[in-house]
């Protein structure tokens, strides 16, 4: 017993409360200081709401400490089942917040069940690599992972929040990778959505990438068909992007997409680049240390927008500054190597795949979030893992992290399962 | 490969990979944060922040006894952050001041700050009329942010109105509030205020602003109370002299200290849109003119001072002619051979030029610019006019004689009284000035006055030799017997001169001019007065002195200190005088009401209502009463409605009965009643027609 104490990540568990603790902070700075005038009663109990699901979190984190790995493998299935039919009642029964159904009510409780799916999707992935035992990686295993994933994916697409969907898009090709896809193959999935984004942003790197990977995939594999493949796919995701804009979309629909290239411009910034010009306009004047907790002109005077939630990076960037963010930045890059260490230290695929796809997926929430807020990229609704305002978010996530902390304290045990 | 090693190797790449996005993060935050941030904070800056001007308040302005002449009137919403540290400890005062500036209950300002719907911020009261005292208080309440407009009030409307001058909304335009308008205004403070996205704005606790410095307030040597009555008599006495305009300044000889300062027309600065521009000039300092005799004294004070004549000399003024080159000098009478203090005392031309004679024209020149006529006062009145002696170079034949008569030379009504107030205090020309201390707002004196002379300009002996001569112009045989005073010691000198157009003289335009000083023991005031164009006389003896000698009469019941240079045989007269009650009976009591104060008397028991009528007075009309008594009048409502006797009235007092009985009234002319129509004692029409002189 002694012995697994010594396993348990003191590292990861600090950073983990370190930004709960700087999270909490800043939902109170940005709900109960001089902003909170602005605000009818509801936003006000963000803050002890986040409190309550804090304690929530750390019981469920003792809890799991307490599970075996083989409770883990086993109720794999059914969470992700379980998660599944959540995700139908919202879409059924569920109640509408900020457009998108995927809320689920219990009294006082409510549920955001697509953040709890991430918790059974990433299980039941880790679970199906995880029985599969060494083996090199085939088109039909890698479909069967694809399809573990987006069937959550396209039920959140049809509740209306695609920016979560969009999380778990992203968690694919990580998981792929992880489970031992080709990196070559991994490269070419993914390089359609990496130039897909500069043809947005501008149009000649996106081009020269197109060449770029082409040339990559030809001096990878010698392979003509692959390498024609990859320029197809980029260049039509380019051209793709061009008459999307140019002729699908309605401008609306186009100043959205485009305003996060240049918010602060004429066009948009009255507008649809009013939230990003506000939470840049935050970050960028809290200077170096920032203008101080309760400070913020910005936060304080109600010129963000979601500030504890989906703009709570801007709440910190103002009021603790450069260095504020580049500690939170910090700890997330702590928590997210810790993981990938963990997992490794497991030798057993179950424990490295949920390791690394729960470092992956806080990888994708805080390069979109910070990423919005920075005007890196258009408004996408997630959440920063653990510091936004969210109780169903932080449990998700912090069940994720224990999971992995519980796993690694027993992980002497995979070794029953050998390798 | 193992498969160890294999997860190893995908471990790299992934941390590389993850490693890399939070550093693109990184990157981005660092542009946002350095690059950019100078602009990011200007949008922070221009959005969240607003300067606020915390006005200065405007210095006010007091008489020599501290009465408020001029003050401000602020009106002023006040606004409050009741969670500003501080605040509490003064809340109470707080809450009662307002209520009773508001006229809003205590409760219902308390429960508005309760029931505020922003945590920082509540208007709590708006266009609240206040005096900037009260507004530095509740400025100095920490929490509370007062804002509004000041307007200035000059409290006795055109009391010393030249004096004190306009001001505008920020900036002085005449007067004092023109030539004091940096020290009365202050400097603006600043105060940066954070603006939320309603617009709304709040306190930022602990943001250093910049106080405002306020004016700082004059404290005048006007005295209100006799610049009043200096008002009123220059007043009386330009229409009863029929003047176009009249001036007068008084001043304390010893000090150079203005007493009182007045012109008439004069205008209310309240309301200065309401009156001409002319009515806002001060002739005392703004006007050159000739001043004709009241000059002598400078020829005098030279002939002395030299030792060329004696007061007792004879000098022959023959038939009261004497040619001189193209001009024939004229005395008002004859005068035959008489000493050179009767010279003075008549005004003799003839004699003062024949004196003249004996001088040159550099001791006339060297004495004119010794008495100050060849420089500015340095009065802190703006446009001061510049009177310059034309130098004797430029002199031909006959300037040094004419200079003697005071022609050809120029002074303003205020340099006159300084060479006055010269012979007055033994010879030294004072620096006259009118503000006699500034304070700042805290009511600490910034600067206060120090009487200064200018220069000896003749020697106590030639005062002393002189002064009985320029005393016994105020007699019997002098020029000004009307400027006389019982009791009291005068020392004068009358003046009159032709008033010059800007082709040579006007005919028969003249300006008359008076200007003495008393008690001659120990002289504390003297007084000039000046009429333009008077109608009723051109001397200077018979319209300007009878005001000098009202305004002494009336000033010296309220200096004390003259009692021991006063000789009263007996009690004075007017209160033993008899007057005669007039006949009331029948008259609408308004109208009784104003012929017995024209008398001098009181009345009782009768309301001044329009539509009685005066039916018993227990004194009868024509019986001697004295000024104590009132009379009591026995009045019943008015049903016959006849017209009364309105002779001697003034318009304004007749037209106040007729118009309140709806009767139309047809004026011509001005001044008091001398004819109506219908004849009084005849039934009251629908119109009535008055002849006014």
């Amino acid at each position: 017993m002694r012995r697994r104490y010594l396993n348990l990540d003191l590292i990861s568990l600090f950073a983990w409360l370190s930004l709960v603790g700087i999270g909490i902070l800043a939902i109170y700075s940005a709900t109960h200081g001089p902003a909170s005038e602005f605000f009818a009663s509801d936003p006000k109990q963000n803050f002890d709401n986040q409190i309550i699901w804090f304690g929530i979190s750390v019981v469920g984190l003792l809890v799991a400490l307490m599970l075996p790995i083989r409770f883990f493998q086993t109720i794999a299935f059914p969470v992700y089942g379980a998660t599944l039919l959540l995700l139908v009642a919202a879409l059924l029964f569920g109640r509408e917040i900020n457009g998108a159904k995927s809320w689920l009510h219990f009294g006082p409780m409510s549920l955001q069940v697509s953040e709890l799916a991430k918790v059974g999707t990433i299980m039941a992935v880790a679970q199906v690599v995880g029985m599969r035992r060494p083996k090199t990686m085939d088109l039909k295993f890698a479909f069967i992972l694809v399809g573990i994933i987006l069937l959550p994916a396209s039920l959140i697409v049809l509740q209306n929040d695609t920016g979560t969907a969009l999380v778990f898009i992203g968690l694919i090709p990580i998981i792929l990778f992880w489970s031992g896809l080709d990196i070559n193959l991994l490269m070419l999935m993914i390089s359609p959505a990496i130039v897909g984004y500069f043809a947005i942003v501008s149009l000649p790197t996106a081009i020269v990438l197109t060449v770029l990977f082409t040339a990559f995939m030809w001096w990878r594999t010698r392979d003509r068909r692959i390498a024609i493949f990859s320029g197809v796919a980029t260049g039509g995701t380019v051209a793709m992007a061009k008459v999307a804009l140019t002729v699908v979309f309605s401008d609306y629909q186009v100043q959205r997409i485009l305003s996060f290239t240049n918010p602060g411009a004429d066009e948009f910034k009255a507008n649809v680049g009013f939230h990003q010009v506000n939470s840049m306009a935050a970050i960028g004047s809290g200077g170096w240390a920032g203008k101080g907790f309760l400070q913020g002109t910005q936060t304080q005077g109600g010129y963000v927008f979601e500030q504890s939630t989906d703009f709570i990076f801007s709440v910190i960037g103002e009021e603790w500054g450069f260095l504020g963010s580049i500690v939170i930045l910090v700890l997330f890059g702590i928590l997210m190597i810790r993981l990938l260490q963990l997992g490794a230290n497991m030798k057993h695929p179950f424990g490295v795949l949920i390791a690394s796809s729960t470092a992956g997926m806080y990888l994708i929430h805080i390069f979109i979030n910070i990423g919005m807020a920075t005007s890196l990229l258009p408004v996408i609704g997630i959440p920063l893992p653990f510091i936004s305002y969210g109780g169903s978010a932080l449990l998700a996530n912090s069940a994720l992290l224990a999971i992995v902390l519980s796993l690694h304290l027993r992980k002497d045990d995979f070794s029953i399962y050998g390798y | 490969m193992e498969l160890k090693d294999q997860i190893l190797a995908r471990m790299y790449v992934v941390i590389t990979l993850i490693s890399l996005l939070p550093v693109l993060v990184g990157l981005q935050l660092l542009r946002v944060s350095a690059i950019d941030g100078d602009d990011l904070r200007e949008i922070v800056q221009v959005q969240s922040t607003e300067l606020r001007t915390i006005p200065a308040l405007r210095g006010e302005i007091f008489d020599a006894t501290e009465r408020p002449l001029v003050v401000n009137i602020e009106r002023v919403d006040i606004a409050l952050d009741p969670m500003e540290k501080g605040f509490s400890d003064r809340e109470t005062e707080f809450y009662q001041r307002l209520s009773k500036k508001s006229g809003t209950p205590v409760s219902t300002l308390r429960s508005r700050v309760r029931n505020r719907a922003s945590k920082q911020y509540i208007m709590l009261a708006r266009d609240v009329t206040m005096t900037s005292e009260d507004l530095r208080w509740f400025s100095s309440v920490p929490g509370v942010l007062p804002e509004g407009s000041t307007t200035r009030r000059y409290n006795h409307g055109s009391a010393a109105a030249h004096v004190l001058g306009v001001a505008g909304i920020d900036a002085g335009q005449s007067g004092l509030e023109f030539e004091f308008n940096e020290v009365l205004r202050g400097t603006d403070g600043q105060r940066v205020m954070r603006k939320d996205r309603q617009n709304r704005l709040k306190l930022i606790p602990g943001s250093g602003e910049r106080p405002p410095v306020h004016g700082e307030s004059l404290y005048l040597t006007i005295d209100l109370v006799r610049q009043s009555i200096l008002e009123e008599e220059l007043e009386r006495g330009a229409i009863e002299g029929k003047a176009s305009w009249a001036a007068a300044v008084a001043l304390d000889p010893n000090t150079g200290e203005i007493i009182a300062m007045a012109n008439w027309p004069t205008y209310d600065p309240n309301r200065v849109g309401s009156y001409p521009m002319a009515a806002r000039r001060n002739h005392v300092v703004e006007d050159k003119i000739e001043p004709g005799s009241v000059i002598k004294v400078v020829p005098a004070v030279a002939a002395v001072e030299s030792g060329a004549i004696a007061m007792s000399d004879s000098i022959d003024t023959g038939d009261g002619t004497l040619q001189q080159g193209r001009f024939t000098i004229r005395d008002m009478h004859p005068n035959g051979t008489i000493s050179f203090s009767e010279v003075i005392m008549l005004s003799s031309n003839v004699g003062t030029a024949i004196v003249a004679e004996d001088m040159s024209e550099a001791m006339m020149y060297q004495y004119a610019r010794q008495f100050g006529f060849n420089q500015k006062t340095g009065i802190e009145l703006p446009g001061e006019v510049d009177t310059r002696l034309k130098q004797t170079k430029m002199w031909d034949a006959t300037t040094k004689s004419a200079m003697s008569r005071g022609y050809a030379i120029e002074a303003s009504p205020l340099q006159v009284a300084l060479a006055y107030g010269a012979l007055a205090n033994g010879g030294l020309l004072m620096k006259p000035y009118i503000v006699r201390e500034r304070r700042n707002a805290e009511g600490f004196v910034t600067w206060r006055a120090q009487p200064d002379s200018v220069r000896r300009v003749f020697s106590r002996e030639t005062a002393a030799t002189l002064m009985p001569a320029f005393e016994s112009v105020v007699s019997e045989d002098g020029t000004a017997p009307l400027a006389h005073v019982e009791g009291l010691r005068i020392a004068g000198k009358t003046g009159t001169a032709r008033k010059a157009g800007p082709k040579g003289y006007l005919p028969g335009k003249y300006r008359a001019t008076f200007v003495g000083f008393w008690p001659v023991e120990n002289p504390q005031v003297v007084l000039a007065i000046v009429m333009d164009e008077p109608g009723k006389s051109m001397y200077g003896g018979i319209v300007a002195a009878p005001v000098f000698q009202r305004v002494t009469e009336r000033w010296m019941a309220r200096m004390p200190q003259l009692a021991e240079y006063v000789q009263m045989d007996g009690e004075p007269d007017e209160v033993n005088e008899p007057v005669l009650v007039p006949d009331a009976a029948g008259q609408p009591v308004p109208i009784a009401r104003r012929r017995m104060l024209a008398s001098g008397l009181k009345m009782t028991n009768a309301k001044d209502d329009f539509h009685t009528a005066v039916l018993v007075q227990d004194l009868s009309a024509g019986t001697e009463t004295l000024l104590s008594v009132p009379v009591r009048l026995t009045a019943e409502p008015d049903t016959v409605q006849t017209m009364p006797d309105l002779e001697g009235l003034s318009a304004r007092e007749a037209m106040a009965w007729l118009k309140a009985l709806h009767v139309d009234v047809v004026m011509s002319g001005h001044g008091t009643v001398v004819r109506q129509s219908p004849e009084p004692g005849a039934a009251l029409g629908n119109s009535a027609r008055l002849t006014l002189n």
